[in-house]
């Protein structure tokens, strides 16, 4: 890496270019701030609390197991907390600390001064705030969830559970609502955002992972987001997916759950391997071995994860073709992991190890994950697994896996970062001290388990009979687990103490390879007043390297504490990071917490069964929208954000150079992604069903021709619209009515659209309770009616970009992005017609 | 000082032994009714053979990783560049971390799937079928070639193939008995199906394996295989109606010669027990108790435990079941009865008389 050595910019412009990058602090910031490292690093407190709460629950399940027939918890207290412990280190703590993790230091490490679309950014973290609340409330009323943090229906159906599974199916759909917003994020910022010269092979392994676990949370989260609104309709409303005397098969939640939940361990584990990819090369002193297999080993796990999940299913009384089928390729995904450890001794080998605190927690994931490895492909194994499926022996098997494989490398993570992100080092010798008790006190705990399993002892049981022999070992998980809990507090300790008065660390305490080492500790609000100019892999080790790129440095120079009025940061292009144009970034606001604290008012009002707070939630979100719409346009139009910076980097250029775009895309890809797992519900109920559907199909093809149409129309018109003044010698005047009545246009269209579809639904006439036919009709008509919902609101915003904006560029863009958004509506149509009507033609 | 080398001595004893003794009671296995490293059953003992493979090459590959990670940590070296390009690093990585793991995953697959052919039978031509209703939280099993009705108990003959058609009436449970063979779901609406092989005679213990709600610790259940002329035997006995305690005349009356062995309690007990909402929910063959929310209780006496494995099926147990089976087992479907006194005795030498 260089950093341009340029003249030094006027003070007074250096000092305007901080006054814009500040962000308040205290009660205001707190609600306001919306740069990456406030919303990371809340991300990741609020992590910590809920993962000590969670384990909190699992002191009190230890304790009420460490002798058999006790009856310290009574059967329902002992089934809340087990529910809420694998809710909580799931939903509450893993992925969102890493999504946190991620939005900390990803723009720290690619060179970008702040997360794409900052204000989303802070959205997601609400919704996740707010997801959490929503779950824990449910202990002041007494309706705590009981079903297992999968589920299963018809448990978790109306007939077997209370208004607690509402709760719970409300605070997970906030959470993975979140958590598909966080993964957008990390994908614009990786693919989109790096600094100049840092071509994808030079990426750290840190940022090849997050690209891919984003994707993954893009593809696998959306089903699991389909199916709690499967189950919340099945129980609220009436349908029948899960219900098989109407059609339904409660084996579909299963899949959903775990095409999902599968990949979810992959989400956790992947980010995981990634802290050590990072942390052995800096405290060994070598850089990884075999970068380009590690990436590979990557990309294949995360590709082969989507595809593994019926080897949680393998008792459910399945072919021996598709056991055999997910035995292989659950196996397989070993090789992958084999890879990526090989690759970590072989830099150590190289390499000259220190000791330190990550160093310590590295070696612990390598002892813990490699043994849990070893027994994930002995459960991936068929025959084996139907002995010791939903015995201790898993329960063992996977915290060896996650501890192992996600919360040691998070503290290996948390001890090198803690100077780059607090300025302080965390104590070494309490950081030993509280890695022996969490290493000790982790395989005192779960060693055991191994046998309680395999001497017979079922998960999610309250208590055992003293006759099973099984007391000895289940004491010892239980003092474990106390030991650990001590590690884990300790270490909790150490760094909430560093922080305060821990001694001052340098920019790089560990002498470390990446660009978040390049810039102060911890970082000013801008992370890189100076943006980074990238020619290795290792740019701090070998900063020498002349840039290949000589636009690289005009970029760096023209960023160099610049602009000053408004936030940007280079956009580069996605495989060589070339210098390509500049995104301008939020400045602070409260907005973004109106339209979340709207969606967890409607949530409360559908719990609490009142009409009045739902509108008001409702109205919440709207207009919340609506606000944020209006103040960014109106910042957009600020004499500073139309500026090319340095007069060469365009501010807003057409297509893929600018983050609207990408925005867009992820917008349509989510929503397709939707789409098709409705269809893949439907398609699966169809199959398994006697007869589909029992009486006629929807069957309107005039209507739904007629809904093809005017949505293709709203495609036409507005990918017109956007080619409207697009030339220099276009007359202003002439581009701005044609701009005005291609929304226009696009907006008839739509609620066309809309009209149609309820026409549709009201003359179809199919009973949606009747028969999970009629359920998937209502429940893909209306999720094409969202997506139209959708179109409109992108194309409102296009108007209102017109109304405030001089340039045409702005609105051009905004119609070009409902054009990409008109498009993937009309896919989600023409699955729909698929679904609810060719199919069952078809196939019958 | 020798007290310390004394003190030191004597925890370093106490480390071993404790080792020693957890390791042998992990070998054992003999006094754990539901230890996978005792099998008795065909497909478990087949398992069992490919967990010793997983185990040797599980525990060979940690070591050798292990290994490795000691020495990466521990050998001495030159100074060097960071950056310095140096070694072979990528080559070993391909061998060492795709290419040996690859061969081994192949080894292991390959015996997984054979053990697969050996295990997890349909058993379509099985001597004997039994049909298994999973409920909340307890088991019907029935014997449809010999109208035989009984709960939490599944009695089959050793040495021989026995088929389980398997369902749940409300949600989904999962039939284990780990000596005997892998786990199969109960799901509602669907039919699911599993073999059982015994090889020895014995009571094996089973459970549910998949969470059915607040009840799911004690829903237990027994297999018992008998040799198979007493399994024949067994099957004729369960499928006789209940011994009539001489409905229809008075001790001494020549036209029923068997009413006079009768005991006047049990008698009693029989009019206790049908005048009470227990027929709603419970049947005993023969008799006008038709119910079926509730276990089957036609030969109830035979049966080993009360309320899916939570108490002994005793007279003591008995009576707490009956008189407030919630707080035995809260969350069960049995309401609380208020039978007391002498009608309580006289309803418990009637049931401990279904034999």
């Amino acid at each position: 890496m260089t950093t341009t050595e340029q003249h030094p910019p006027q003070p007074r412009a250096e000092a305007q270019f901080e006054e814009t990058w500040h962000n308040p602090r205290g009660l205001r910031g707190f609600f306001t701030s919306v740069q990456h490292k406030s919303v990371g690093a809340r991300y990741m407190v609020t992590a910590f609390v809920f993962f000590f709460v969670g384990g909190l629950e699992a002191l009190f399940l230890r304790v009420q197991l460490a002798q058999p027939e006790q009856s310290v918890l009574s059967p329902q207290a002992y089934n809340e907390l087990f529910t809420m412990h694998g809710t909580t280190m799931m939903f509450l703590f893993a992925v969102p600390f890493l999504e946190g993790l991620a939005a900390y230091l990803l723009p720290l490490q690619i060179g970008a001064r702040d997360m794409p679309f900052a204000r989303y950014n802070v959205f997601n973290y609400w919704c996740y705030l707010l997801a959490g609340i929503i779950l824990y409330s449910s202990f002041l009323v007494d309706l705590v969830p009981d079903a297992g943090w999968f589920a299963y229906v018809p448990l978790s159906g109306a007939e077997f559970s209370d208004k607690g599974m509402d709760i719970w199916l409300f605070g997970l759909a906030l959470a993975e609502l979140a958590a598909i917003g966080a993964a957008l994020e990390i994908i614009v910022a990786v693919l989109k955002m790096r600094a100049p010269g840092m071509s994808l092979d030079r990426m750290p392994i840190f940022a090849w992972t997050m690209l891919c676990v984003a994707l993954l949370i893009i593809v696998a989260f959306v089903p699991l987001l389909v199916g709690s609104l499967l189950l919340e309709l099945d129980r609220n409303v009436g349908t029948a997916f899960f219900e098989p005397a109407r059609g339904g098969d409660p084996l579909l939640w299963q899949h959903l759950f775990w095409i999902f939940g599968h990949p979810e361990v992959y989400v956790m584990f992947l980010p995981g391997a990634a802290i050590i990819s990072q942390v052995v090369p800096v405290h060994s002193r070598r850089r990884l071995v075999a970068y380009p297999f590690v990436v590979a080993a990557v990309v294949v796990t995360a590709i082969m994860s989507l595809g593994l999940w019926v080897h949680h299913m393998y008792t459910t009384g399945l072919p021996p073709v598709t056991l055999s089928f997910f035995t292989a390729a659950s196996m397989s995904i070993a090789v992958a992991s084999g890879v990526q450890v090989v690759a970590w001794l072989v830099t150590m080998w190289e390499g000259r190890p220190r000791l330190t605190v990550p160093m310590l927690f590295s070696l612990g994931f390598l002892f813990t994950f490699v043994a849990g490895g070893i027994t994930g492909v002995m459960v991936a194994s068929a025959p084996f697994d139907a002995q010791v499926h939903d015995s201790y022996f898993v329960v063992a098997h996977f915290h060896y896996v996650i501890i192992g494989g996600m919360l040691f490398p998070v503290l290996a993570g948390l001890f090198h970062w803690w100077p780059k992100m607090t300025g302080r080092m965390p104590s070494h010798r309490l950081g030993v001290i509280s890695f022996w008790l969490a290493f000790a006190g982790f395989h005192l705990t779960f060693f055991p388990m191994h046998l309680t399993g395999m001497w017979g002892m079922p998960r999610r049981v309250f208590t055992y009979d003293e006759s099973m022999g099984i007391g000895f070992v289940n004491l010892l998980s239980t003092v474990g687990a106390f030991v650990f809990a001590a590690g884990m507090v300790l270490a909790a300790a150490t760094l909430v103490r560093a922080a305060r008065r821990g001694e001052r660390a340098p920019a790089d305490p560990w002498q470390a390879d990446t660009l978040e080492w390049a810039t102060a500790s911890p970082p000013g609000s801008s992370n890189f007043p100076r943006i980074p100019v990238v020619s290795s892999r290792t740019p701090l080790w070998n900063p020498a390297v002349p840039a290949d790129d000589p636009e690289a440095h005009r970029m760096a120079a023209a960023f160099d504490h610049a602009p000053t009025g408004v936030r940007a940061t280079p956009f580069t292009t996605v495989l060589g990071a070339r210098p390509d144009t500049a995104a301008v970034q939020a400045s602070p606001t409260v907005l973004p917490l109106v339209p979340a604290l709207g969606l967890a008012v409607i949530a409360a009002g559908i719990l609490v069964e009142v009409t009045a707070v739902v509108v008001v939630g409702a109205v919440l979100v709207v207009g919340g929208l609506v606000a944020w719409g209006v103040v960014n346009e109106r910042e957009l139009g600020q004499a500073e954000a139309r500026e090319p910076i340095g007069g060469t980097y365009l501010v807003e250029a057409p297509g893929p150079r600018s983050p609207g775009w990408w925005g867009a895309v992820g917008a349509g890809t989510v929503l397709l992604v939707g789409a098709t797992t409705l269809a893949f519900c439907m398609l699966y109920l169809q199959v398994h069903a006697p007869v589909w559907p029992p009486g006629r199909t929807l069957d309107q093809p005039w209507l739904t021709a007629a809904t093809g149409v005017a949505l293709a129309a709203a495609v036409a018109a507005a990918w017109w619209g956007s080619r409207q003044g697009r030339h220099a010698h276009d007359a202003p005047p002439v581009a701005r009515a044609a701009h005005l009545a291609s929304a226009g246009l696009t907006l008839l269209a739509g609620v066309a659209a809309l009209v149609l579809l309820g026409v549709t639904w009201a003359v179809g006439d199919v009973d949606p309770t009747g028969h999970a036919y009629g359920s998937g009709v209502l429940t893909m008509l209306a999720s094409l009616a969202l997506a139209v919902l959708m179109g409109l609101g992108l194309t409102v915003a296009a108007v209102m970009a017109r109304l405030r904006h001089e340039r045409d560029v702005r609105v051009r863009l905004m119609l070009q992005n409902s054009a990409l958004l008109w498009g993937c509506v009309v896919l989600v149509w023409a699955i729909t017609w698929v679904t609810t009507d060719l199919l069952p033609a078809v196939i019958s | 000082m020798s007290g310390a080398r004394a003190a030191a001595r004597t925890a370093v004893g106490a480390a071993v032994g404790a080792l020693t003794v957890t390791s042998l009671a992990a070998c054992s296995g003999a006094d754990r009714p539901m230890s996978m490293f005792s099998p008795s059953g065909a497909d478990a003992s087949r398992v069992d053979s490919h967990w010793q493979m997983l185990l040797l090459l599980g525990s060979v590959v940690w070591l050798v990783v292990m290994g490795f990670t000691l020495g990466a940590v521990l050998r001495r070296r030159r100074a060097h560049r960071e950056d310095e390009p140096r070694g072979r690093g990528h080559v070993v990585v391909a061998v060492g971390g795709a290419l040996v793991p690859a061969l081994i995953i192949t080894w292991v697959m390959a015996d997984s799937v054979l053990v697969m052919r050996d295990t997890g039978g349909q058993g379509e031509d099985a001597g004997t079928v039994v049909e298994v209703a999973g409920h909340q939280f307890w088991w019907e099993v029935r014997y449809p070639e010999d109208g035989v009705v009984t709960a939490n108990e599944i009695h089959v003959p050793v040495g021989e193939v026995v088929r389980l058609e398997m369902t749940a009436s409300d949600v989904i449970h999962s039939l284990w008995v780990p000596q005997l063979s892998g786990k199969v779901d109960l799901n509602p609406g669907r039919t699911t199906v599993m073999t059982i092989n015994a090889q020895e005679p014995g009571t094996y213990w089973g459970q549910c394996a998949e969470y059915c709600g607040l009840q799911h610790a004690w829903m237990r259940f027994v297999v018992v295989a008998h040799e198979p002329e007493e399994f024949d035997g067994w099957l004729e006995a369960q499928s006789l109606p209940a011994e009539d305690p001489g409905a229809g005349g008075e001790p001494g009356d020549p036209a029923d010669p068997d009413a006079g062995d009768q005991d006047p309690q049990v008698v009693r007990g029989r009019e206790v027990f049908m005048s009470s909402s227990c027929v709603y929910c419970h049947a005993v063959a023969g008799t006008e108790a038709t119910g079926t929310m509730g276990p089957d209780l036609t030969h109830f006496a035979s049966r080993q435990t009360i309320g899916a494995g939570v108490l002994p099926n005793d007279r003591e147990s008995l009576a707490r079941w009956i008189v407030d089976p919630q707080a035995v087992k809260p969350g069960n479907a049995m309401p609380g009865t208020d039978v007391a006194g002498e009608e309580l005795e006289a309803m418990l030498d009637y049931l401990e008389s279904l034999e």
